[in-house]
């Protein structure tokens, strides 16, 4: 293929089409994507879930047009469900995109496979308008462990998180607790049960994956969702999961992606009661 | 954050936040040679938020190792209450810098693809003196 080939090619692989980018509303999530029969592959994530289908955040190079079977789970969300579907577009690093925008845009198959139903199950109940959801109990607090050695980076979550409290005004409160060290998150998970985890690798004393592992083996934390963030790449990515991370994201972590899974953890939780 | 220029009590204060060495020392020399009192920030956690507060002009990357400077920008807004104008300054593309900048709450955006004159030229009505 020629250059001017190739760059049509490149073209018309990178963006989603037209007609889908109108027709799909999409709501962003995050959740764990495991490729089935490819144990060579570490997980990826979801950043966005419509009716038509979903967008993958990976390095993978996942060839246009191919089939691909993926499990898509979140601890509290999705029980791991899988699907088929077809590589439909592919956004690379030469795309003049953010790294955060690389992936693959993936088509459900037409029909109604059990697992495609369960997926759009999800997204039918991250869609519902909150005025369905009753206010929890006044007690109820959801509660966020941030490790994290980076000052600023600390206060932006808390900042996030108080905006997230503020919009979210009759529902649990959200407290987010901070630790600088390894040894103080543990010390925070001893005395609470956070609903959730984020973890920095890079933190003094313990790193972030051999926290993963200690929190792995508490019986109060072994299904708490963890987060772990990092700027190591492919390298501290493997390992995180390998120790038991539920989703790795390389820093920096765009908030809102964030925040929104947050919210969907927590109106799942409302729709439940 | 280092103070990189202290010759004029009064001269315009720009804060310089990206955490590519040589983009800092680029943009520095250009401001210095306006004038300016520039300080400069590889990290958004070396931020001071009295400085901040106290600048003229602060430029922002965006695509930054810890943190994106557009989530930057609407800590300064949102909880710093800072009022000074503040430019992305990004090799994001334009599309994408412009519709970041506008929810982050910046004043303008700058590509760097178009060059340090660029910024220059866009920032300079506001270190004028009066």
């Amino acid at each position: 293929m020629g250059d001017q080939g190739q760059e049509r090619a490149r073209t018309k692989s990178a963006q989603p089409p037209a007609s889908e980018r109108r027709s799909c509303t999409r709501v962003s999530v995050l959740l764990r994507v495991e490729y089935a029969a490819r144990e060579d592959l570490a997980a990826d994530y979801v950043t966005d879930l419509g009716e038509g289908g979903l967008f993958i955040r990976t390095d993978v190079e996942l060839e246009v047009g191919s089939s691909i079977n993926v499990s898509l789970s979140f601890p509290g969300l999705l029980e791991p469900t899988t699907f088929e579907g077809v590589v439909r577009w592919r956004r690379g690093p030469g795309d003049a995109v953010t790294p955060d925008q690389v992936g693959v845009g993936v088509m459900f198959l037409e029909g109604r496979s059990e697992g495609k139903q369960r997926v759009l199950g999800l997204l039918k109940d991250l869609q519902r308008p909150r005025t369905e959801l009753k206010p929890a109990p006044a007690s109820g607090t959801f509660r966020v462990l941030l490790a994290e050695d980076n000052s600023f980076v600390c206060e932006l979550f808390r900042h996030a998180l108080l905006k997230f409290q503020a919009e979210l005004a009759d529902y649990p409160r959200h407290d987010l607790v901070t630790a600088r060290t390894g040894q103080e998150a543990l010390r925070a998970l001893e005395t609470g049960k956070p609903d959730f985890i984020i973890l920095d690798h890079y933190l003094p004393g313990i790193t972030g994956c051999a926290l993963v592992r200690r929190i792995r083996a508490m019986p109060d934390h072994d299904g708490t969702p963890i987060l772990m963030i990092s700027t190591g790449g492919s390298e501290v990515r493997r390992e995180a999961l390998d120790a038991g991370a539920t989703l790795f994201m390389d820093k920096p972590v765009l908030l809102t992606q964030l925040l929104d899974t947050l919210r969907a953890l927590i109106f799942k939780e409302q729709a439940c009661h | 954050m280092s103070l990189t220029n202290t010759r004029a009590q009064h001269a315009p204060k720009v804060v310089l936040l990206d955490d590519s060495p040589t983009v800092l020392a680029a943009l520095r020399m250009r401001f210095v040679k306006l004038g300016c009192d520039v300080r400069t920030a590889s990290d958004a956690a070396q931020l001071n938020p009295d400085e901040v507060r106290e600048a003229t002009l602060i430029v922002v990357d965006v695509q930054m190792e810890q943190v994106f400077g557009d989530d930057v920008v609407s800590l300064l807004r949102e909880s710093w209450n800072v009022t000074a104008p503040i430019y992305l300054y990004s090799s994001v593309p334009h599309e994408e810098l412009e519709r970041r900048g506008r929810a982050s709450g910046a004043t303008g955006f700058v590509c760097k693809a178009d060059g340090v004159d660029a910024l220059v030229s866009g920032v300079a009505h506001l270190l004028e003196k009066p």
